[in-house]
């Protein structure tokens, strides 16, 4: 499903973030890119959602791939509510069902400014698994929920997400070991 | 703001015009020649006798349409160069000069080229049209640098499509720069449209009787066309923040909810 090939990329001239990075990855899985701060983690990402470009090297996806992200900030429109940002990437039904699902049935109505840090990541959350994606990327995707709430969704997203690939970054262990099915260390 | 709040805001600033309006009495009373000066009651009195002819309004009328005509070409013009240039660093490279020309160009001048140019009716127009268009044009612009990147790439990685990055991204995140900037381009082009109406000495309009009174040595008619020239300018002002208000609600909303 998804095949990275020999990958290098730099920000800047010279200083690769990583050099001759491959990695090939099937539907099903769940993999955890662990590394240190600054070790291109994110980057990979980037890449693979192509907001970046290589330098050398290819990365290559399945047809028809439909890919999904949680990014590091939560990256939603201030002017819109929950559901308005959720269903700016998909049907209403699929916003308001995944809304419900992370416990936020609450603030379907209410703006980011209102909810707390671990709401936003959730409404985040929400907003990437409505589209219901083959790929989805999580770049700290966790983090600020509170260790209950992130359990249940560990698990909600495990069974609503068997056949999709994902693939994520974190620092918790206890996060990686029962989420990830393989670790790739960076 | 509670209604209690607001009728003392109103009353605090209808005595500061009170204020001005005695000491405008009192110089009139120093000065003793209704010709250099009219007396407030006097050019009141004026103004009431001209609101009774048809002339008036009809002076009136073709001068708003006029500045409104100017100023919506101006703000279409100005939003699409905003965005053409935002789009492309080419497009900026070859319109920056013409932008720094317009914007650094005597109005006096260009009101005398668009005479030569134009007929007479239309340089009013011309002149707003030329005002607004680098305001709005530059203010746009900025918003769409300021967009936030961060969702631009929510936006790219999610493909979500063109229409509605525009409208659920771009146009809430330019808005309050179009807004500053229409504010401005508004009392900018009503003062440069009514002098470009008075040296064009444009059919029936609010700046040709402006002219007429100046010739005539009517004093009390020009304080009197003044006095409409500044009603007008503060209720379009008004007018324009309304509707600005009204387009910015739902953000307005999210911000103070």
């Amino acid at each position: 499903m998804l095949q990275l090939r020999e990958l290098t990329f730099s920000y800047l001239a010279g200083q690769p973030i990583f050099e001759g990075f491959s990695l090939s990855a099937k539907a099903g899985e769940r993999v955890c890119l662990k590394g240190a701060s600054g070790k291109g983690k994110t980057t990979l990402l980037r890449l693979i959602a192509g907001l970046e470009t290589p330098d050398s090297g290819t990365i290559t996806l399945s047809p028809d791939c439909k890919t999904a992200m949680v990014f590091q900030e939560d990256r939603l429109l201030p002017w819109l509510t929950a559901k308005g940002n959720v269903s700016l990437c998909s049907d209403d039904k699929a916003a308001e069902d995944w809304l419900r699902a992370f416990g936020l049935e609450e603030e379907l109505d209410a703006y980011p400014s209102t909810l707390s840090g671990g709401m936003c990541r959730r409404v985040a959350l929400a907003r990437a698994c409505a589209v219901a994606p083959d790929l989805l990327l999580l770049d700290e995707a966790f983090k600020g929920i509170d260790p209950a709430r992130k359990e249940a969704i560990l698990a909600l997203l495990k069974e609503r997400f068997r056949d999709s690939l994902i693939l994520f970054t974190s620092h918790d262990d206890a996060e990686i070991a029962a989420f990830a099915t393989r670790i790739i260390e960076i | 703001m509670a209604r209690n709040d607001r009728l003392k805001e109103s009353l605090k600033t209808l005595a500061a015009a009170a204020f001005w309006l005695l000491v405008w009495q009192g110089l009139s009373l120093l000065v003793q020649k209704p010709l250099l000066l009219p007396s407030p009651l006097e050019a009141a009195k004026r103004l009431c006798a001209l609101c009774v002819t048809a002339p008036f309004w009809a002076s009136i009328g073709l001068t708003l349409l006029r500045v409104c005509s100017g100023f919506c070409c101006g703000v279409v013009c100005g939003v699409l160069l905003g965005a053409l240039t935002a789009k492309s660093r080419l497009m900026e490279r070859l319109f920056a000069p013409l932008l720094a020309v317009v914007k650094a160009t005597p109005v006096a001048s260009f009101i005398i080229l668009a005479l030569v140019w134009l007929q007479k009716d239309l340089v009013p127009v011309f002149i707003m049209f030329l005002i607004v268009l680098p305001v709005i044009w530059a203010n746009v612009l900025e918003g769409i640098r300021q967009t936030d990147r961060g969702l631009l790439e929510m936006a790219r990685v999610f493909r979500l499509p063109r229409r509605k990055v525009f409208s659920k991204v771009y146009a809430p995140s330019v808005l309050p720069y179009f807004a500053a900037g229409a504010a401005t381009a508004m009392g900018l082009s009503w003062k440069a449209g009514v002098a470009a109406e008075v040296i064009a000495m444009s059919n029936s309009s609010v700046g040709y009787h402006l002219y007429r009174a100046k010739i005539n040595l009517e004093t009390p008619d020009l304080f009197a066309w003044t006095a409409v020239v500044v009603l007008l300018s503060v209720i379009l002002e008004r007018l324009l923040r309304r509707v600005i208000r009204r387009m910015e609600g739902r953000k307005r909303n999210a911000a103070t909810a």
